[in-house]
């Protein structure tokens, strides 16, 4: 697949999630913001595994900014969206605290799991592969794993709530 | 891959855990699904948290200890203390209760043979041809079914040699003989030839037993279908006897055996047969020769002293010799015994160079030492000596 044409779909696929947390016209913005940040800054990633995660990062960052304006009662609601600054995707101190916040959650959640989840999430975070995870418990097939995995993922999101992230009003 | 397959390669993303190839093709499905693309655009939350090596590392910390594998796991229990004692306490008891079965079965096999075999009394076969067997037994499959289940038991063979232990276990009582003991009038006959011989002793009562049961449970079945001698009982006979001294006050009184007596001593004998029948007491005499001395009727392992008035006596110094006739029938002619008869009979008695162990109170046994079972009558020679 061609880079314009994994732009093009990215950008649909922006505009309908950001219009779940924004409003409309405004997800238009935020969705052209990531493109024009994909064009100017990162025009030398053309591989969908790569224009994917960076393309929802971005995305994801254009959101919390605006939800952090909106709550600075519009202060910045007045500036054009072409004058709004690039970011640098370096976490500022409120995304920081952020982090560690869920990150609090998280470490309550995964004591409570099962040991079978366990056993997975941590090898997860060791950095194993889904194949090397298959070996190491003794799984028969590589779809057995996908499928602990996707329960033991859904365990986790009840266990924190429904989210990773905490509904904001 | 379907959806359904791609939407779990989900849980892979955050923690970067998806190879070149399902990275690949989880996001080529999300730009075609909607739905997929806002999961894991909200999956991006916990990517960014889990790019953090120190937040990664507190999440090992709090998954706690790495679970070993199975075996490991299995290995290390196993090697606690408490659990080898519980893992060698569950194989002892396995073990022993194995042994209890094993013989619990056994002892039930061989109690359901003697069981199934013994019959009532044996028929009479005089009329039975001893070559209609054969046939018989062929035509009879439960004759045929006594057999087979019979012949895991003592051989002929091994039969052929009577066992001093089991010989005393038959002669006590404490073997079943049945059939039970016959009338002296009408024993019951039944089979000998090659199943002649007492049951072998083995040294456990039980076994011994059962062994007795089936070899007169075999001689019953084959009764039916051999021509054979008639004969009352499979046992053989045997008598305990002790000698009886007469003290001071007139009472008789158990002496050792191999005592000596004097001349005038007053002497007796007690005896226990191991049978129902009659038993005899002749006294030889230098220049009569044999005479009777005392007869009764007697009950198997009852005592009796002989004679019973009276006593046997010697003014002198001599071998007192008595010939001890235990009969399962009554035998009239012994009222005027003919000295060759008597002679016959004495010498092929048993001495008590042949006893066997006897009792406490008893001074000897004596067993029929031509090991005839079924013997309508055995004969004891005893030597009293006077000084």
């Amino acid at each position: 697949m061609e880079r314009d044409q994994i732009l093009l779909k990215l950008r649909e696929r922006i505009v309908a999630f950001a219009a779940s947390h924004v409003q409309g016209d405004i997800a238009e913005d935020l969705a052209q913001e990531v493109l024009i940040l994909l064009h100017e800054k990162y025009h030398h990633v053309d591989r969908l595994e790569e224009l994917v995660p960076l393309s929802l990062r971005i995305a994801r960052f254009k959101i919390m900014s605006l939800r952090r304006k909106s709550q600075r009662r519009g202060e910045y609601t007045q500036v054009s969206v072409t004058d709004i600054q690039l970011p640098d995707l370096e976490a500022d101190p409120a995304t920081l605290v952020e982090r560690k916040l869920m990150l609090e959650r998280l470490t309550q959640a995964v004591a409570q799991l099962g040991d079978r989840c366990r056993e997975l999430l941590r090898l997860k975070l060791q950095g194993k592969s889904f194949g090397e995870i298959q070996k190491r418990m003794g799984a028969q097939s590589i779809n057995t794993v996908y499928t602990w995995d996707h329960r033991c993922r859904q365990q986790l999101l009840d266990l924190m709530g429904g989210g990773w992230e905490p509904e904001k009003k | 891959m379907s959806r359904e397959e791609i939407q779990k390669l989900l849980g892979g993303y955050a923690t970067d855990t998806l190879g070149e190839a399902e990275r690949r093709a989880l996001f080529e499905a999300a730009l075609e699904d909607q739905e997929l693309f806002d999961a894991l655009a909200k999956e991006e939350a916990l990517r960014e948290v889990l790019q953090d090596p120190s937040a990664r590392q507190q999440l090992i910390v709090a998954l706690g200890p790495a679970r070993e594998p199975f075996a490991a796991r299995a290995w290390r229990w196993l090697r606690q203390p408490a659990a080898l004692a519980t893992a060698g306490g569950v194989a002892a008891l396995l073990i022993v209760a194995g042994l209890v079965l094993h013989q619990t079965k056994h002892a039930h096999r061989e109690a359901m043979v003697a069981d199934a075999i013994t019959p009532g009394p044996p028929a009479p076969v005089a009329a039975i041809a001893p070559s209609a067997a054969p046939q018989e037994a062929k035509k009879s499959p439960v004759v045929g079914r006594q057999l087979r289940r019979l012949a895991p038991l003592s051989a002929p063979r091994a039969l052929a040699a009577p066992q001093p232990a089991a010989q005393s276990e038959l002669a006590e009582g404490k073997l079943s003989t049945a059939p039970a003991a016959p009338p002296p009038q009408q024993p019951a006959p039944m089979a000998t030839g090659a199943l002649d011989g007492p049951a072998q002793a083995n040294g456990q009562d039980v076994q011994v037993q059962m062994q007795a049961q089936a070899v007169i449970s075999r001689n019953a079945a084959l009764g039916s279908v051999r021509a054979a001698k008639a004969a009352p009982s499979a046992a053989n006979l045997a008598v305990e006897y002790t000698l009886l001294l007469k003290d001071v006050d007139g009472v008789y009184s158990p002496v050792p055996s191999g005592t000596v007596f004097h001349a005038g001593d007053s002497v007796r004998l007690q005896v226990a047969p191991s049978e129902a029948g009659y038993i005899y007491l002749f006294q030889r005499n230098a220049s009569a020769g044999w005479s009777l001395v005392a007869s009764q009727r007697v009950e198997k392992a009852q005592r009796y002293a002989l004679p019973s008035t009276g006593s046997l006596q010697s003014d002198q110094p001599a071998q007192l010799e008595l010939l001890l006739v235990l009969s399962r029938l009554e035998q009239t002619a012994f009222a005027n015994p003919q000295a060759a008869d008597i002679d016959a009979l004495a010498s092929g008695a048993s001495s008590p160079s042949a006893a066997t162990a006897a009792p406490a109170d008893f001074g000897a046994r004596l067993v029929d030492a031509r090991k005839r079972v079924g013997a309508p009558q055995a004969s004891f020679k005893i030597t009293i000596e006077y000084r």
